[in-house]
């Protein structure tokens, strides 16, 4: 498998105040990573550097080649009033490609429709995303994140408000798209963490990295991991072998 | 009182009041979408600055208050962007800065300042050619922005980092942007003055925006609302013989509550 993201050493944070500290991470074509740790534990913040939206205090992300990047904020980052409606916002995951004066083309109408048509949102079409519940946003914001077909699509936690009849739906699409593209998801929703997810990283201010599936419920202990994830549910029971710390040279 | 409207005068009045109600009706919607309102009054107390400076060295106040109008908005921008000062704190600065320097400024100048009214309150009856052109072009290159750049506009203002990550110059097209609300913003102060002229690019597209929900048809209705108000308070300023500004602002809110009456009293389905 190709490298297509290397993470590099990354101190980050806000306001002078250190959030996540000497992070070191790949992330090959394919991968389908799970970011998983406490509140406050820097997920969000890793995504933000990997994005280039915070620049962190050191160290850098190195891009192997040019890709797309999907990209599924956190719901309570934007104006829910804004006049703007369904279509127009999942056809704005295109503008990376749009020139300008140029009006969007019927394909890219046509895949704005076919995701909207995937995600059950025929009857919103052309209300504004103010009507819509935190659930329907969610899912507008997922077609728009997926319309380019990035090579890599980075969600925060993309299950916080997509109700649980959708939420199997939603695990499917992810499946069937990392078949040919790249996935980081952050997540605390334990219901996640399926078989689907090929490696997972806990995140607490340093992190841990556990290629494969497999975790000790004792490092998710001291990483104040969501435990049950192991403990509880039908999920596989995952045990650690070898893993690296941070640091550990 | 028909008869006013073949006074040329009246008819510079009335094209000026289009000219600035395409502006604002654009502009506006921007501001109030974005929630730049508090920025847009940092910038308009600032220029004052540039009108001080203008009566200063003996220039039209208008473009010394320009020039201060940009530098305080990408001032302001720049500030919120590069250092860890708040930005609404920045803001603070910038708007009390330029006022104090606009008060230094006029009581430097010898003599009396004789139009210094005209901008605070405003007066579209008074409108200089040399005014009239400057809107008529700032208009045009309004116009042509946001043709241009509408879907960046909308989707930037929308969702800014979303935008970030699709590679879009988010910060070269809000600087531009900014620098056109400050433009728009010092324009219009001859129209309805510094302490006014927030609501000309504020209460027409609220009024609008109980009548729609989309980006495009806010613009168009703020520019016919904006229109209405701006007659109407022109008649008004005209028959009263007071400030423009105060009437034409009247004027707009009178409609606003027209409006939201009519919303509230509509039936539901």
């Amino acid at each position: 498998m190709e490298k297509i993201l290397e993470i590099r050493n990354i101190t980050a944070g806000y306001d002078k105040e250190v959030i996540i500290k000497d992070i070191n991470l790949d992330i090959y074509e394919n991968d389908f990573l799970a970011i998983i740790g406490p509140n406050g534990g820097g997920k969000s913040t890793l995504l933000k550097v990997i994005l280039g939206l915070l620049k962190p205090y050191s160290g850098e992300i190195i891009f192997k080649k040019k890709i797309n990047i999907g990209y599924l904020p956190q719901l309570h980052s934007n104006d829910r009033q804004f006049p703007i409606s369904v279509k127009e916002t999942i056809l704005s995951g295109l503008m990376s490609r749009r020139k300008v004066l140029k009006k969007f083309s019927r394909e890219d109408h046509d895949a704005a429709d076919e995701l909207i048509h995937k995600f059950h949102l025929e009857n919103y079409t052309d209300l504004p995303v103010g009507d819509l519940s935190g659930g329907q946003v969610q899912r507008v914001f997922l077609c728009r994140a997926m319309i380019s077909r990035p090579e890599l699509l980075i969600l925060d936690e993309p299950n916080s408000f997509v109700d649980q009849g959708f939420s199997v739906d939603l695990y499917k699409i992810l499946l069937e798209m990392n078949k040919d593209i790249t996935i980081i998801m952050v997540s605390h929703d334990t219901g996640v963490i399926t078989s689907y997810i090929k490696n997972i990283a806990c995140i607490n201010r340093t992190l841990h990295y556990h290629s494969g599936s497999e975790i000790s419920e004792d490092l998710l202990d001291q990483y104040q991991c969501p435990v049950e994830l192991i403990t509880h549910g039908k999920l596989p029971h995952r045990v650690l072998k070898d893993h690296i710390h941070n640091g550990d040279k | 009182m028909l008869e006013i409207f073949t006074y040329p005068f009246f008819v510079n009045a009335m094209i000026t009041a289009l000219l600035a109600s395409i502006t604002c009706g654009i502009v506006g919607t921007y501001i109030v979408t974005k929630r730049i309102v508090f920025i847009s009054g940092g910038i308009t107390h600032a220029s004052f600055g540039g009108i001080g400076l203008g009566y200063f060295l003996g220039i039209n106040p208008i473009i010394t208050a320009s020039i201060f109008g940009v530098l305080s908005a990408v001032g302001i921008k720049t500030v919120a962007l590069k250092t860890e000062v708040r930005e609404d704190s920045t803001i603070g600065i910038f708007w009390a800065f330029g006022m104090a320097l606009g008060i230094i400024f006029i009581y430097l100048t010898p003599g009396y300042a004789p139009d210094l009214m005209t901008y605070l309150f405003g007066n579209i009856l008074t409108v200089s050619r040399a005014d009239m052109i400057y809107l008529a072009i700032l208009t045009l290159i309004v116009i042509i922005f946001f043709i241009m750049m509408f879907k960046e506009i909308l989707f930037i203002a929308f969702d800014e980092n979303f935008a970030r990550t699709q590679n879009v110059k988010v910060d070269l097209i809000n600087y531009f942007l900014i620098s056109i609300v400050a433009l728009s913003i010092v324009v219009n102060i001859r129209i309805v003055g510094i302490i006014l002229v927030i609501s000309m690019l504020t209460i027409p597209q609220a009024t609008a925006g109980l009548l729609t929900n989309n980006f495009k048809k806010m613009i168009y209705l703020s520019i016919v609302i904006g229109f209405i108000s701006s007659i109407c308070g022109l008649l008004i300023s005209y028959d009263l013989n007071i400030p423009s500004g105060a009437s034409i602002i009247f004027s707009s809110v009178i409609i606003f509550l027209i409006v939201k009456l009519y919303k509230y009293f509509e039936p539901r389905n």
